[in-house]
């Protein structure tokens, strides 16, 4: 049959398309999770020569002893293994390892291990494990009792809170690394990593915090500056809560419930953060209750639950984020009001947007909107702006978010067209948030470079 | 007659008469007379599966050489080309997941277009131009007459399908790589038997409906309410009414356009729509049933033509 070319055709493309598969199959690529850069916790060999504290020329066995000894200005040497629980009560005394991982107090799993009592008191290098563990007795591996004291290179194991800075003002924690008790298995029975209680002034920079409950937890603290920390496996990453006027930039946080939680607060600076992988019970990016006149901008929120849910929040700014793969990009609900949305990307989310609200909100009265990756954007004047609005929460969004099941026609012909309807024709004032504005290319420019080291 | 069965058939005309024709009267009435060999009963079956097959033949000849197997393929890989060479590269870091999202879209209008387009005239046309009526005159069972002709056609569709997605899914392969190439030829299945489900359909109503544009009319119709209308409607019942999962389950499968983009949309991984497969696990289907509900929707039709048919005057 000379027309059976046709067929034979047909057959050749499916034979080599199925030996195609067959190959594809056996070359799975290893399905790799993004990782940040982080220490291994439980690396650390524990030194087990005797404790020998070194006062200028005087060698103790125990660090109170040396401590006792102390005038404001001295410095005391440790090194080895001390099973004691220390309290510094001389003020401006330096407590310094011999080197790096050797020298370790530990407090026997009771009550605080270190307490400063004095101020300016200067910890470096010291590795403290086993606090208590009763919670409500604010256990913890460093109790800060004094204003103006540092903390520096310190390792925290074992601890149930890593540092609790009680009510004193311009602490500084930096380079520590803090881990918490993963056998605790309610996360919410563990202690947090750095608690600040009307810390004012304090300043947390290049720590590594994973396995507590909060990360950075704030509590009446204000003018504290948070930077280059990175946190994991955590119920929320940092936590603030009536804590004004703070500022928390450059933060990683993954693989946590909630990356960034921000409540109860006014005035915070939240900027260049990275929220990857946050997809726990809740799980958010960043989360913003109940807050006012802040700033969230140039985060880059990844692969989370929601990347940002905003509850209840007035007059915030949120700018500038990279929105990506997150299964909803933002969610704003409980009377959130007065939000300025403006020059996020928001590319390959689940949901873009989800907007729980019986008002129809304008997102941007500036300028430039922002990018929605599936948006219809027509920009015949070339100034960047589409002509046509881009309604990313919409009737279809509230359907699915209230019955997920309608779901399965999501996609379909019918829905594109209830979407496009509700987007582009202003006519149509259905409930959700509107971008008048949006983009017509992503002001991320390097957005794909996440793919690079991250399979999805 | 004998004599020109084993002749070349140079126009692939219609030869069914000529096979086994006696036999096939013979078996019919052997059945009315309800004898308990099997052996007839068999070669009645034989028959007309051989009827079948040399019909299916001939629909396939003259859909080749009317140069309707090159357009189909053409309008596919025009489409799917499009597609993936403009406006779906720049977004698909992720490779085929997200190409096959775009295209499950577009094959969900136009496999169903084409299909309906290719199939409304089958019977109906071939009515108005005098060939059925030709056909019954033989002894041939109607049911086979249907049967062939949407084997015939099937084939070219499907193969049109493949050929089509093939060629653009050969650019694809050159442009991503192997990782993830079975997400597209599972597309390409499911569009191909979309495309039959619609020829079934397509064949139903040009077996019901009394001239060509009828089957025309009944065929653009069939089109809006399974493309568009059917999901807007059950998006709207879903709003309204709190339904069971059943009820729920059955509004998809109720329709091929739907099934298939809940196979191929539910196969994706992050790269599609996140939130597609647990709502679809929400409701209760799993590729077995979605597949099973599209084959039967390219079943269904044709068996229910097959024994429409024989009420057909012509």
């Amino acid at each position: 049959m000379r027309e059976g070319w046709f067929a034979v055709a047909a057959v050749v493309v499916l034979v080599v398309s199925l030996a195609g598969v067959a190959v594809a199959m056996t070359e799975e690529n290893d399905d790799e999770h993004w990782t940040p850069d982080v220490p291994d916790v439980d690396a650390t060999e524990a030194p087990t020569e005797p404790g020998v504290a070194t006062v200028d020329d005087r060698e103790f066995d125990s660090v109170q002893h040396a401590i006792d000894a102390t005038d404001p200005g001295d410095t005391v040497v440790l090194e080895g293994r001390f099973d004691e629980r220390v309290i510094v009560d001389t003020p401006d005394v330096a407590l310094v390892a011999a080197g790096p991982e050797t020298a370790l107090i530990d407090g026997g799993g009771e009550g605080t291990v270190l307490t400063l009592a004095a101020e300016n008191v200067t910890v470096e290098d010291v590795w403290i494990r086993e606090s208590g563990s009763d919670r409500g007795n604010e256990d913890a591996g460093v109790l800060v009792g004094g204003a103006g004291s540092t903390l520096s290179g310190l390792q925290l194991t074992d601890v149930t809170f890593g540092v609790w800075v009680d009510g004193v003002e311009d602490v500084t924690v930096e380079e520590t690394t803090i881990a918490g008790r993963e056998a605790v298995q309610t996360l919410a029975q563990r202690g947090n990593g750095i608690h600040l209680w009307e810390a004012d002034g304090a300043v947390v920079r290049d720590n590594h915090i994973t396995t507590a409950r909060d990360g950075i937890y704030y509590s009446w603290s204000s003018n504290v500056v948070a930077e280059n920390n990175t946190m994991w496996d955590l119920r929320y990453g940092v936590h603030y809560m009536y804590s004004n006027d703070n500022r928390l930039e450059g933060n990683v946080a993954f693989d946590n419930d909630v990356g960034f939680a921000l409540m109860v607060s006014a005035n915070l600076t939240i900027a260049n953060n990275t929220a990857i992988g946050n997809d726990g019970t809740s799980g958010h990016g960043i989360l913003v209750k109940d807050i006012d006149r802040s700033e969230v901008r140039d985060n880059t929120l990844v692969a989370n639950g929601n990347g940002l849910y905003v509850y209840n929040a007035q007059d915030n700014r949120l700018a500038d984020n990279l929105i990506l793969e997150n299964d909803v990009g933002i969610h704003i609900t409980a009377g959130t009001q007065g939000e300025t949305v403006v020059g996020n990307s928001f590319i390959e989310n689940g949901q873009a947007a989800l907007a729980t609200t019986n008002a129809q909100v304008a997102w941007n009265d500036s300028e430039r909107g922002n990018y929605w990756s599936d948006a219809r954007t027509v920009d015949r004047d070339g100034d960047g702006t589409s002509e046509i609005r881009h309604q990313p929460a919409g009737s279809l969004e509230a359907l699915i978010h209230a019955e997920p099941r309608a779901g399965v026609f999501a996609e379909s012909p019918a829905f594109d067209t209830v979407r496009l309807a509700e987007s582009s024709f202003p006519v149509v004032e259905s409930p959700g948030a509107v971008d008048h504005r949006p983009l017509a290319n992503p002001p991320h420019e390097d957005w794909r470079s996440y793919y690079e080291n991250h399979d999805h | 007659m004998t004599k020109q069965t084993q002749d070349p058939i140079p126009d692939g005309g219609y030869e069914v008469g000529m096979v086994g024709s006696e036999t096939t009267a013979e078996a019919e009435t052997e059945t009315e007379t309800n004898t308990n060999t099997n052996t007839s009963f068999v070669s009645a079956a034989k028959d007309g599966l051989r009827q079948t097959v040399v019909l299916a033949e001939t629909e396939y000849r003259l859909a080749v050489r009317g140069r309707w197997a090159i357009a189909l393929t053409a309008i596919f890989a025009a489409f799917a080309l499009g597609l993936t060479t403009f406006s779906g590269a720049n977004v698909s870091p992720d490779g085929f997941d997200r190409t096959v999202a775009s295209l499950a879209v577009l094959a969900g209008y136009l496999a169903p277009l084409v299909a309906l387009a290719f199939g409304y005239d089958a019977i109906v046309g071939r009515e108005e131009s005098g060939w059925l009526r030709a056909l019954f005159a033989l002894p041939v069972s109607r049911s086979w007459i249907v049967l062939g002709t949407v084997l015939g056609r099937g084939i070219v569709l499907a193969s049109a399908t493949v050929v089509g997605f093939g060629i653009a899914g050969g650019f694809l392969l050159w442009e991503f790589g192997l990782a993830g190439f079975e997400t597209y030829v599972g597309f390409v299945l499911a569009t191909a038997a979309l495309g039959l489900a619609f020829l079934a359909i397509a064949v139903l109503l040009s077996t019901v409906a009394r001239e060509k544009t009828h089957a025309l009319g009944l065929s653009l119709l069939a089109w809006a309410w399974f493309v568009l209308v059917h999901d807007l409607l059950a998006l709207g019942v879903i709003a309204a009414f709190s339904l069971p999962d059943a009820v729920l389950s059955a509004m998809l499968l109720a329709n091929p356009a739907s099934v298939f983009r809940a196979l191929v949309l539910g196969s994706l991984g992050a790269g599609g729509d996140a939130g597609f497969a647990s709502a679809l696990a929400d409701v209760g289907l799993s590729t077995v049933p979605l597949v099973a509900a599209l084959l039967a929707w390219a079943v269904v039709p044709i068996a229910v033509a097959a024994i429409v048919i024989r009420r057909r005057r012509v």
